[in-house]
């Protein structure tokens, strides 16, 4: 068994187990509001069966005709390997915006954010950050007059509250 | 009626109108080309502007702004493959291999070119049908609408993604979505726990924008390169109107379509590009180029997608039976206008009514125009490194997020969902069936229920209600067939 078709019979049983989860308590709601999820979620579990065998057949049939790897990717590469390896950095920076905002508030750690991420990701000069970032901010500025938007403020202080 | 339709032109060309209108068409754009914005956000923040205005100038602003983004939504759905609102995802199949091969160019200018042929059309049909359009909405009943919506469904499921089975499980993960929260008919919160959040059930808005928009903003900067493998852009625009003549009888039948599957209530938006998009594949002699980069895949949809304004407006102004969620807030617009929908529309109200034609067919043409003229710049921000623009959409995206409740739980939603959508992606599973799913969930349940309430069971045996249920059970069967066949499998 390759480690892409375990993932993704992982990713099968991890639905399947949620539309159990979903039939065992709609079962507990009055009849008008059960009938839709119960026969969705039985719907759902009888066709996650034949997508398991189907799947199962697939990833035998690639293994005997093998896609030659495109720029040096596999067809259908793993998760959990070098992809996830090639992403985690982003879903870090993505954690420290979450993070950011919760403590000081999304306008302040936006500016930080960008200006952090422009610099040290996108490589961009001192210049086109600082116009990028101004221009955005200013965005959201007129957005809040104009719409009277509001923001997520942070925990300890935002100092545009 | 002639003569009434003209002075209502004289109406909507008046230049304190006008303005208007222009003010609504250049949201409708921004609305537009925003990814996971459409025309319920833009309805929504024009809303509450319209207090005290005069009816004429405010509902040509509302009309305007929703006239365009059908438009204005084949920036995002071509240039990063994410769609602008609900009703461009169907392009994305051939409009976003198209971007990748180079000819984003050709691509933009077919769509702009379909998209105005076939907003005029909903126009003229809008136009021609407002007096005879009574008894042929009237003839749908709930239980033939649940039929309907089952097969839209069932040929969404199919149509989208390689493997049938999982386009299906796809869509019937959106309905489960959308379960969350209240229950139609009775007081009974699903599936919420003890979050207050929940208790509204996710918004579209987090939906759409999670699920689209994440998941090609991280593999971008995983695989560290532009929306377009290609750095030339911008030829092929005169190829991409030549495309659309040369394909003109398909762009009249998507824009036929598009009226039709727009006056439904409940079907539109969101169906109407897939079932457009298949009846082109379904026609096509040569369909092998189909979701590799074919023009004929961007043409249909996008044709249908602005003619299905037109149908909208059909049961919306008359029955004051919304047929999208745009024209559900236009509705509550049109009341706060002291206008109230129905038959009046056609009587005392009937300079209102070819009001909203006129500046649907004239917001059409001024959107298409613009879009032209906008192309050339923001065609060239396919070829830009994600790395140099994730931040800023990033943030632009959280900010829209957050303004759907103006909690947490909207953040929290938009990046559980949008992790969610990543693994489908990475697993090969369609996402658009899942937000169509969740879109039609509420029209289908209320369907059922009513249908169960009012004829018991008794309702499967009618003959429309049958012969709908034969239909899709053979879209299923030969749908699942075809792409067995056309992947080889056994």
């Amino acid at each position: 068994m390759t480690q892409r078709l375990r993932e993704e019979l992982l990713f099968i049983a991890v639905l399947a187990g949620a539309m159990g989860v979903a039939l065992y308590v709609a079962a507990g709601y009055p009849f008008n509001a059960r009938l839709m999820p119960q026969v969705v979620s039985v719907a759902v579990l009888v066709l996650l069966g034949v997508e398991c065998v189907l799947t199962v057949r697939r990833s035998r049939a690639s293994r005997d005709n093998a896609v030659p790897a495109v720029d040096g990717k596999a067809q259908h590469e793993p998760l959990w390997g070098a992809k996830f390896r090639r992403t985690a950095p982003y879903l870090g920076w993505l954690a420290g915006l979450y993070l950011g905002i919760y403590l000081i508030g999304l306008m302040a750690s936006a500016a930080i954010f960008t200006v952090a991420f422009c610099r040290l990701v996108g490589k961009m000069s001192w210049l086109s950050t600082l116009i990028g970032v101004a221009l955005l901010m200013a965005a959201l500025f007129g957005l809040s007059e104009a719409f009277n938007m509001r923001w997520p403020v942070g925990y300890f202080f935002d100092p545009f509250r | 009626m002639l003569a009434a339709a003209f002075d209502a032109l004289a109406l909507v060309l008046d230049p304190s109108r006008l303005v208007f209108m222009l003010l609504g068409i250049s949201v409708g754009l921004v609305v537009g080309i925003l990814p996971g914005l459409g025309g319920v956000v833009g309805m929504s923040l024009l809303l509450p502007f319209i207090y005290g205005m005069d009816p004429h100038a405010a509902t040509a602003m509302l009309i305007g702004m929703a006239a365009v983004i059908a438009t204005a939504d084949t920036f995002p759905s071509i240039l990063i493959g994410v769609p602008g609102s609900a009703g461009s995802q169907a392009t994305i199949l051939d409009g976003y291999p198209m971007a990748q091969q180079g000819k984003a160019g050709r691509a933009l200018s077919a769509a702009f070119s379909a998209s105005l042929v076939g907003g005029l059309i909903g126009a003229l049909v809008l136009f021609a049908i407002l007096p005879v359009a009574r008894p042929l909405v009237l003839a749908f009943q709930s239980p033939h609408l649940f039929m309907l919506t089952v097969l839209g469904l069932c040929v969404v499921g199919l149509l989208a993604g390689k493997y049938p089975f999982r386009g299906i499980l796809a869509t019937l993960i959106g309905i489960m979505i959308a379960m969350l929260g209240s229950a139609p008919s009775t007081v009974t919160f699903r599936f919420v726990g003890d979050s207050v959040y929940l208790m509204d059930g996710i918004p579209l808005a987090i939906l759409a924008m999670g699920l689209f928009a994440v998941p090609e903003i991280i593999d971008l900067l995983a695989d560290n390169r532009a929306v377009s493998k290609v750095k030339e852009v911008s030829s092929g625009w005169k190829d991409g109107v030549r495309d659309t003549f040369r394909n003109r009888w398909l762009v009249l039948r998507s824009a036929a379509l598009g009226v039709a599957v727009g006056a439904i209530p409940g079907l539109g938006g969101s169906v109407v590009d897939w079932l457009s998009y298949g009846q082109a594949v379904q026609s096509a002699k040569d369909k092998s180029g189909f979701g590799k980069g074919d023009v004929r895949g961007v043409i249909a949809p996008e044709s249908s997608n602005n003619a299905k304004e037109g149908g909208a407006l059909i049961p919306t102004m008359l029955f004051g039976i919304p047929g999208s969620g745009t024209t559900a807030v236009l509705l509550g617009g049109l009341i706060l206008l002291g206008i109230q929908p129905g038959p009046s529309m056609l009587t005392s109200d009937l300079s209102i009514t070819l009001t909203i034609v006129w500046t649907l067919a004239l917001a059409n043409v001024v959107g298409a125009f613009a879009c032209f003229l906008l192309s050339r710049p923001i065609a060239r921000l396919s070829t830009i490194p994600a790395a140099k623009f994730a931040p800023f959409l990033l943030i632009v995206m959280l900010v829209g997020a957050y303004q759907n409740t103006n909690q947490w739980g909207d953040l929290v939603a938009f990046i559980v969902i949008g992790l969610f959508g990543w693994l489908l992606k990475s697993y090969d599973w369609p996402r658009a069936p899942v937000l169509i799913g969740f879109v039609l969930a509420p029209s289908i349940e209320r369907y059922l229920t009513i249908s169960a309430s009012r004829y018991g069971w008794s309702w499967l045996a009618d003959p429309i209600v049958i012969v709908i249920g034969v239909l899709a059970v053979g879209v299923v069967i030969a749908g699942v067939r075809a792409k067995r066949k056309g992947l080889g499998e056994t």
